[in-house]
């Protein structure tokens, strides 16, 4: 699956620390939200389009293959509420039990946009960011635990080693006549039944041996241990996300507290 | 006389809601800067004795133990795990396992920071550790980018910057090539010499540590059999250690022995091969070696079964694992292809499988297109046993195991119940035949994984890395079921890092190095362009580099040998 999976590059938002780009995001998405208007969507639709291809570069292509599974869902649901628009509407036209409303449509759109937009935003945060380096800057810069920290580090770690060996697992009964083809449905499901126990043996065992390695070093000794990194995050990092920050809180307060926003018409 | 930097003083284990012993009566005394090397067969304790010497038994796995174990005077029961861990550090065999960071500095760096030292002085440590395994080059690397060796090197290094009194080591070396191997016994022997840090090492390996010890250490059942001076006990116990308990010892300490039985005791007993030269040298006058034996030529015609012709594969994610390759593999062969990790050793037989299909370039197996073939009917020729057996297991019992794959062919019932037990009979499973397959032990499972495959009859077997973590005589054991199917002219392909089982078994030798096979060619033609072939980790086999000294130093005309059993029976005592 490579939808999802990061992409190595060194973009500014490569660059970026994971906990500040995390908070970015977070800050973007709630920006998005505090304003219905079908026009507001569409520009920060826009902007967040550019930003994936110029600042973070990602490819178009790349882009809109990761998007389009979420097209599917955003047009199912914008299509729910174009039809099923509770209040009392201008009826475009209807088709034995369903109206279709002019309000219904907007509305529709609306919420088409602002899953486009905020699957962008996850799109640009999962393809940029390598999930170690979010561990890292997890532990340094949002200061969890870093007991809890190491513990995701070693299932990043072993995540290839595990689909490398489950390969091998299944190669090694497809030799001995499970599943036959591989290619199947059936086929395929056995061998991933027979593949669990041994996998699962290998598992436990490599663990184990690697908790034990740990413990010799003297893991988790002290509450904390010395950072041989300052957590680097650059200036231009903390300008983008004040920027953000900045334009969500004129946004909050223009939208909802002065109350100019288009609300949710339903 | 110097106080013990480690006490072991009758100690008991068992593991937790186990009823069997895992060590009984164990005493030990380790002095600070000794060279320790301790073997023993498979299961005996070994492991098992390490985890008790650096305290994570009893403080992290539990379990029931009696006796005590000091470091440096201090009860482990008595200390914690953390504390330990800077008086003694442990390297195991798998690297994957044992580096949790992302990159090396941080992986150096992981034990002191954890001890909470300052930044400074962690910096400085991860410099002094890196510099000292001579991996500096590397400091700011990925963990996964660099080779098995540098993986081996960096996890001494990380337990090295716990600045410890004492290293050990448990078969540092099960997972690397040839090379990689004798660099880390000689960085141990570096570490040892060089920091006066004192060295226990675990290993099946022995040709090129056994000369780096100052004492050796046998267990058996649990227990310390015999602990002695290296040289005295391979010349006392020797015989013992090789039959009795099927270890392997180096080749010229076998050599050793071998002379010693014709009456011609090599003094010093030797533990190198020059120790051996010299040895030999000394005695020249008395010795007198046949002439070279011609070369026995294969009576039948050669018969291709594997036939390529610029074979190549390349993975999904572009990794270029067979690069050209054009050869062509007789009936009744004995193939052994070695060469680095990463080679595309096995990558080259999984296209004899149909596990993958070449990319481009033809190739054939008893007559199928690799490139059409489905991998049920290239099973139907070629057998294939992977490097862990456990893998391989798909049934609940020893019996269903055997069977399954004879089953899928659809042999009728009498017909697999004989096979099944003839087969098992030959193997020595008999007996276990109802046992869950993964709770045999390491040899029986590897038997067992040989087992489901010589069942099928099939014309080529192929063994991925078959001696892995096992002792002498597994590997014997295996070696002599294969030699047998070899004689009704099953072809044999064994990819391998063991340069004795190499040249003691294969006729055909294949090298392969970045994809591509550089040599192939017979076991003679191999070992005459040895130093002329394009591969960076092959070691000679001890007996072949003392044959070639005494040659070229015009010591003895000693004809070219392969094993000790070709040296001993190439001379005459006079």
């Amino acid at each position: 699956m490579a939808r999802f999976q990061y992409l190595k590059g060194d973009s500014f938002f490569h660059r970026m620390d994971p906990t500040w780009k995390f908070i970015w995001n977070f800050v973007a998405v709630g920006t998005v939200i505090v304003n219905f208007d079908i026009f507001y969507s569409a520009s920060w639709l826009i902007y967040v389009f550019l930003l994936a291809v110029f600042a973070a570069q990602i490819p178009v292509k790349q882009y809109l293959r990761s998007i389009l599974f979420f097209i599917g869902i955003a047009f199912f649901m914008a299509l729910w509420d174009s039809v099923y628009y509770a209040e009392e509407a201008h009826v475009l036209f209807a088709w034995g039990p369903i109206n279709v409303t002019q309000e219904g449509v907007l509305e529709g759109t609306g919420v088409f946009l602002r899953i486009l937009v905020i699957a962008s935003l996850s799109i640009m945060f999962t393809l940029t960011t390598d999930p170690v380096r979010m561990v890292e800057s997890l532990i340094q810069v949002a200061k969890i635990p870093y007991r809890i920290g190491y513990t995701a580090y070693a299932v990043l770690r072993f995540i290839p080693i595990y689909e490398n060996e489950a390969q091998v697992i299944i190669n090694a009964h497809q030799i001995r006549g499970v599943g036959e083809t591989g290619k199947s449905f059936w086929s395929r499901a056995k061998l991933y039944r027979s593949m669990l126990i041994p996998l699962l043996v290998s598992g436990i065992r490599r663990a184990q041996a690697a908790s034990i390695a740990m413990d010799s070093r003297a893991f988790g000794a002290f509450t904390k241990r010395t950072n041989i990194h300052e957590p680097k995050v650059s200036r231009s990092t903390i300008a983008f996300v004040l920027a953000h920050i900045g334009v969500g809180i004129v946004a909050f307060f223009y939208y909802i507290i002065l109350g100019y926003g288009s609300q949710h018409l339903g | 006389m110097t106080e013990p930097i480690a006490t072991v003083s009758d100690l008991t284990y068992y593991y937790q809601g186990e009823e069997e012993l895992v060590l009984h009566d164990v005493d030990l005394e380790v002095y600070p800067g000794e060279f320790v090397l301790v073997i023993g067969p498979s299961g005996c304790g070994k492991s098992t004795l390490a985890l008790c010497l650096n305290g994570i038994i009893p403080t992290v796995l539990g379990g029931r133990i009696k006796g005590r174990v000091y470091i440096e005077g201090v009860d482990t029961r008595e200390s914690t795990v953390y504390e330990l861990g800077t008086k003694i550090g442990i390297v195991f065999q798998d690297p994957d396992a044992q580096l949790c960071n992302l990159y090396v500095e941080e992986e150096v760096a992981f034990g002191p920071a954890n001890l909470m030292m300052d930044k400074e002085v962690v910096l400085a440590r991860v410099e002094r550790a890196l510099e000292s395994v001579g991996e500096s080059g590397i400091r700011h690397k990925l963990i996964y980018e660099i080779s098995g060796g540098q993986k081996q090197r960096v996890a001494i290094a990380s337990v090295l910057a716990m600045e410890p009194k004492i290293l050990l080591f448990d078969e540092p070396t099960a997972n690397l090539d040839p090379l990689g191997a004798v660099q880390i016994f000689d960085l141990m022997k570096k570490i040892n010499q060089e920091m006066g840090i004192t060295i226990i090492v675990i290993e099946h390996n022995v040709d090129s540590v056994m000369c780096h010890a100052d004492r050796l250490i046998l267990m058996e059942n649990g227990t310390i059999r015999h602990n002695g001076s290296p040289r005295e006990l391979m010349r006392e116990r020797g015989r013992f250690i090789l039959d009795d308990l099927g270890l392997r010892i180096p080749q010229v300490c076998e050599l050793g022995l071998m002379m010693e039985e014709k009456g011609l005791p090599l003094r010093p007993f030797p533990l190198t091969v020059h120790e051996a030269v010299l040895a030999i040298g000394r005695q020249n006058d008395r010795l007198e070696f046949s002439p070279e034996q011609p070369c026995a030529s294969r009576q039948e015609e050669a018969l291709p079964v594997i036939q390529t012709v610029n074979l190549d594969f390349v993975y999904p994610d572009g990794t270029h694992a067979v690069k050209d390759v054009s050869l062509e593999i007789d009936r009744g062969d004995v193939v052994s292809i070695i060469g680095k990790n990463g080679s595309g050793k096995t990558t080259l037989t999984s296209l004899f499988v149909g596990l993958n299909k070449p990319t481009s370039g033809k190739g054939t197996v008893c007559g199928l297109d690799l490139a059409t073939a489905t991998i049920r009917e290239l099973t139907g020729k070629v057998g294939y046993v992977f490097q862990y057996p456990e893998h391989q297991f798909v049934e609940d019992t020893v019996y269903k195991e055997v069977a399954f794959s004879l089953k899928a062919q659809r042999h009728s019932p009498q017909e697999v119940d004989t096979r099944v037990n003839q087969v098992l009979e030959l193997l020595g499973l008999e007996s276990m035949r109802d046992k869950h397959p993964l709770r045999l032990s390491m040899g029986q499972k590897r038997r067992l994984s040989v087992a489901t495959m010589l069942i099928l009859n099939t014309d080529i077997l192929i063994l991925d890395e078959p001696t892995t973590g096992q002792d002498r005589k597994n590997i014997d054991n295996i070696m002599q079921i294969m030699m047998e199917a070899n004689r009704t002219s099953t072809t044999i392909i064994l990819i391998t890092h063991d340069m004795n089982l190499v040249a003691k078994y294969s006729n055909r030798i294949m090298v392969m190095d970045e994809g591509e096979v550089v040599f192939y060619g017979s076991k003679r033609d191999f070992f005459r362009a040895f130093s002329t072939i394009r591969s960076s980790t092959l070691v000679l086999p001890e007996i072949y580099e003392l044959a070639q000294i005494l040659r070229e130093k015009g010591i003895s005309q000693v004809p070219e040998v392969f094993t000790v059993a070709d040296f001993t029976a190439s001379v005459e005592v006079r």
